[in-house]
Parts: structure tokens; sequence; C-alpha cells
């Protein structure tokens, strides 16, 4: 693949999630389905950070999800890498599947409680193709590209701390030797401190590994700094899409507007300057 | 130790919490600050830094095990930290409030939030049925609740995250208390409800409730609070007025969590991140708690513990090689 071709074209999506039928739900008049995407395009290239801010319910983790191949778009097309999606036999979606990979919000629920990190992470590699003899190696290597210690591998996911089981979720999704990243909300739940270290190694894993990665966060001042280019988010549509540093710098849409000055500024003008 | 002033309405004076049974289990560590009248005072610091232990422990609200060690807590010229529960249960929700993180643990599900202001003002004020609920109304109307008669009647469920929020803070002031505790109360919300809701504490804070705000983000303290108190490892690392801490912060774990917070408009190639994990709980390593990830660490720092400096009358400073920063303010 070359270096800013196409990974995914997605052509005016749209999600529709039918929400449960009962009685009670006719007697409200409750809306009997929503509509999380509507008429979404994207095109997200390779080796690029892609960002996609907005707030909860702006369908921002649906386009993920779709993008993840987990949903099934109602209507539109999603290409991965010139072809279509719903065109995709069934080898072609595994590989799919394996190329792109999702790390979620909270590692802590996606991960098994009841099995060691390295039991997690053998499995994936197991999947990934991995043969046997090699898996030891395999495991080692991945633990040290999300800057974990081997004995890591020997504990349960909650004696990490969420910091290190983000690192967990990295790691199986790395395990699967995947081209493109989807990371939904990776650092929402960890402390300021910690999300800096994982915003970083996310970084450093797209050089190294030369990953596209696609960075869904509500969290401004992260997709600002971390992402190349960011789709803006709400009510199910993309309403500004641009280079981060402009639509940062000069938003278009009153909604980001509004999204930039909601940031808390705190005092200073810039560390740097000092 | 400070004095407590005329005005003062609430000072730890050297509080230690511990593990009962376990003497020399300290989580938090000889804290010392005071908060006066109308004051609001932010707490900052990473997870186990001790930060809602300190406020718990101001509520009377440590979880069973721990109790305050050491030290007293004044509040109100009353020393509460040697109340008796029954004491401590007639001064909470009226004298002094709690609003916590996630408001839907916080509510009862299975009852109205009518029926749960009205509860509170039941035990607390007392007056006709009518009376109360006029009073529910209004407390709901002054967080900005739209038609709050009928919304009396809705259950926790039935409102989005913010508005929750909104509920506990009418809930929380219904008694117009002197001191209100909030413990994170907007990192769990969207960045423009979380710009209402900084809004709606600014707005309490013009009632003169004194405030104590807790958050791991720094700047939502530096956006409305008159000082801040910097906790690491269950020791105040530094402390001063929100200029002092914003603008002028000595020590080198308060500049950290100040670069971190990412900021709009500067293009970096990675995030400045704090390195390292924090230190567990109860650990107490005989220097500095921050010795370990600290960018300006000296031999020093690792086995004496730094003595209290002050960089002006307000701003106090825990550290062996202070970074002396001065940082230029932005334009507003």
């Amino acid at each position: 693949m070359r270096h800013g071709s196409l990974v995914f074209d997605v052509q005016r999506v749209s999600k529709t999630f039918q929400l449960s039928h009962s009685i009670f739900s006719e007697l409200r008049r409750a809306p009997a389905e929503l509509k999380a995407l509507s008429e979404v395009s994207v095109q997200i290239r390779r080796g690029e950070v892609f960002g996609v801010i907005g707030e909860s319910g702006s369908g921002k983790s649906t386009l993920g999800y779709v993008l993840g191949g987990i949903e099934e778009p109602t209507s539109g097309s999603v290409t991965f890498c010139d072809t279509p999606l719903h065109a995709m036999g069934r080898q072609e979606r595994r590989r799919f599947r394996q190329k792109t990979q999702i790390v979620f919000q909270d590692s802590g629920s996606a991960l098994n409680p009841r099995r060691k990190v390295g039991s997690t992470l053998r499995d994936s590699l197991r999947l990934a193709g991995v043969p046997r003899s090699e898996r030891a190696a395999g495991l080692r290597a991945i633990l040290q590209m999300v800057g974990l210690a081997v004995d890591h591998a020997i504990r349960f996911p909650h004696q990490l701390s969420g910091g290190q089981r983000q690192r967990v979720g990295i790691a199986r999704a790395l395990a699967m030797k995947p081209d493109v990243l989807i990371a939904d909300e990776p650092v929402s739940a960890l402390d300021v401190s910690v999300r800096a270290q994982i915003i970083n190694l996310l970084l450093d894993l797209r050089r190294e590994l030369d990953l596209t990665i696609v960075l869904i966060s509500h969290d401004i001042g992260v997709v600002a700094h971390a992402t190349d280019r960011v789709a803006v988010m709400r009510g199910g549509e993309i309403v500004e899409t641009g280079a981060t540093a402009e639509v940062i710098h000069a938003p278009k849409h009153p909604y980001t507007r509004a999204l930039i000055s909601a940031v808390p500024k705190g005092l200073r003008q810039d560390l740097q300057a000092t | 130790m400070q004095q407590v002033g005329p005005e003062s309405l609430l000072s730890l004076e050297a509080v230690s919490i511990g593990v009962a049974g376990q003497p020399g289990v300290e989580l938090v560590h000889d804290i010392n600050f005071r908060v006066t009248r109308g004051e609001a005072i932010g707490i900052v610091g990473e997870s186990g830094s001790g930060k809602s232990l300190t406020a718990l422990s101001v509520a009377g609200l440590l979880p069973a095990g721990l109790s305050v060690t050491s030290g007293r807590i004044v509040f109100d010229d009353r020393v509460i930290s040697e109340f008796s529960e029954r004491d401590l249960h007639r001064l909470r929700g009226k004298e002094i409030s709690y609003v916590f993180q996630d408001p839907l643990a916080a509510l009862n599900p299975t009852l109205t939030i009518g029926r749960q202001m009205i509860d509170v003002l039941k035990r607390h004020v007392g007056g006709s049925r009518e009376t109360l609920r006029r009073r529910a109304v209004d407390g709901l109307a002054s967080v900005g609740i739209q038609e709050p008669e009928s919304r009396l009647r809705s259950y926790p469920h039935q409102f989005s995250g913010g508005m929750r929020q909104r509920v506990l803070i009418a809930m929380a002031t219904l008694c117009s208390p002197k001191l209100l505790i909030a413990d994170e109360p907007t990192t769990a919300l969207d960045v423009t409800v979380q710009a209402n809701i900084i809004d709606l504490f600014r707005a309490i804070r013009r009632t003169g409730i004194s405030l104590i705000f807790i958050s791991h983000n720094i700047d939502v303290v530096l956006e409305f609070c008159d000082r801040v108190l910097v906790l690491y490892g269950g020791r105040v690392m530094e402390i001063g007025t929100v200029e002092e801490i914003g603008l002028r912060p000595q020590h080198p774990y308060t500049r950290a969590l100040l670069e971190c917070v990412p900021r709009l408009g500067t293009q970096l190639d990675r995030l400045r991140a704090i390195e390292g994990q924090p230190p567990l709980p109860g650990s107490q390593p005989p220097g500095c708690p921050f010795a370990q990830r600290c960018p300006r660490v000296i031999s020093r720092c690792r086995n004496e513990r730094p003595p209290a400096s002050y960089a002006s009358e307000t701003h106090m400073f825990e550290c062996w090689n202070p970074a002396d920063t001065v940082l230029t303010a932005r334009a507003s």
C-alpha cells in the first residue's frame, strides 16, 4: 500500500438502530429508531492519524464501529483499500478484521478478568497465525513495544493501573499485526498525566509500525495535538472536517467554535515560552 | 502551622489519615490548609494522591477502616474530627454538603428526584409539605433545570449526565450549606456540559458558600477557584493562589501537572507526560514522594523530606530544588 493512498473511503454512510419495541414505548410515543449516523462521508489515508471529535451521542463511536466492521451500515458504502466491505468474501473479511484493530475506552472491561495478561496476548498471537514456537518471543516483543515489563504478563488485569491496562489493550491490538488502529476514547478514563503517555505511545507506534490511526475522543486537546486531520461530529453528522491545525485555529462551523471555547484554558499563554 | 484567623471556616491542622489498627500506614500525611468564608479552594493531583480522602475526612465520610489518625479538623469553631457519628449526621447536608463524581450512584434510582430532595429538607429544615415542595422547585430552578415543577416527578435515569449533576448540586445546596465539597463533578461530562457546570459553581460562589473543588485537571480548577492545593502521594506539594500556582509554580510536580494538559494552539510532536506511576497509597518514602519521577531530583530529595518553603505569604511549597518558574499569562 502506498503512503497517502486511501485506507478507508466512506461514502454517505447512515446507520439506524432499531430501539426495543414494547407497548410502553408505543404508549409514550417513544421513537422506534435512532439515527446514529446520517450520510457520513470521510476518507482516511494511509499513515495518517485521523481524529474524530464530538460529544456523547454524536455518533463518533458508531463511525468507529462501522470502520472496524463491528456494525454494518444501514446505507452507503465503506471501502477498505479498494475493496468495498459488503463485497468481501469470508477470507477477505477475515483479513480485514485482522488488519483493522480496535482499542476500547475501558480496557478494564475489554480484558478477560480471569486470565493473565500473557495468556490473553498469546491468544491474539495464535489468532494472528504466529506459530507456537515463536509466541513466547512475540509476547516479549509486543510487551516491550507498549512499554510493559515481561513480568506484567503474569499479572491479572485488576493488578494493573489504568494506564497499564490500556497498554495491554494496545498490545492485544498490535498482536494481530494490524495496518489500522481504531482507538475509541483510549484515554478518557485515565488521569491527565497518564493520558499523554498513552497518546505518545500511539504516535510512536504509528511511526515504528507505519500504522494508520483513527483517534476517537471528546478531548479536543488530545485530538488537537495528536492528529493530522480531524472530523467534528454532531448528531450523527460531520459538521466540519479538515487539517487539524486549520480546524482548531480557524474553526468554520459554530459548533466547532463552541467546542473549542468550552475547553478550560488555564492562565498561562504557552509553557514553551519560558 | 497556619493560625486560624477569625474569618476561617475550615482548617485542617496536621491531619493524617491512616488504617485503623495499623499504626504507621498513612494514606494522607500531615495536611495543613484552611478555607476562609466564601473562598473556593481547588485540590488537584493524580489518582491516589489523597485528594478524595482529604475531602471525605472533612465530611466524616472516610471509608470503613480508615480514620483521621492525628491532627484535627476545625469547622466553624468546632473540632469536627472529634464529632460523634450523630453530630456529623446533623452537620452533613446542612452545613457541609458533598457532590460526588458519579451522580447516578449518588441518587436512589427507585425514588423521584422530588421525593429525594424533600427528604433532605425534612431532615434538616422541616415545615409543611407544600413549603418543602416549593423549596425543592426553587432548588431545581436555581441550577437551571427547565420546568422544575414537573421534573420533580422524574426519576434519576430520566435525566442526562449533565442534568443529573445539576440535580445533585441542587440537592447539595438546598439547605444553604456553609461549605460545599465537589469531588470531580465534571470529569465524566462533555466539555460543553462541563463549561455549564463550571458556570453553575461560579454562581454558587456568589451566594457566599465556601467551596472545595477536586479535580485531576488543573486547568479546570484555575478557571474559578481562589487558591489551589496540589497533593501527591498523600502530601501537600504546593499551595498558593490561582495566579501563583498557574503562573509561578515552584514545585516540579505542579509544573508537570500544568504541562500535561494539552494546550490548544500549540503544536508539539509529543505531549508532555509525567513518566512513571504515582506511588502506591500508603507507601511512605523517607524523602519527597515525587522524587522517583521528578526531572529536577537531587540526592537529598530521596532521603530527606523537604521543609515548607514560602515564595510569598500565601505561597507554600515543599521542595529541595524548586523550579522557580515564571510563565507568561495568556491574553484573555
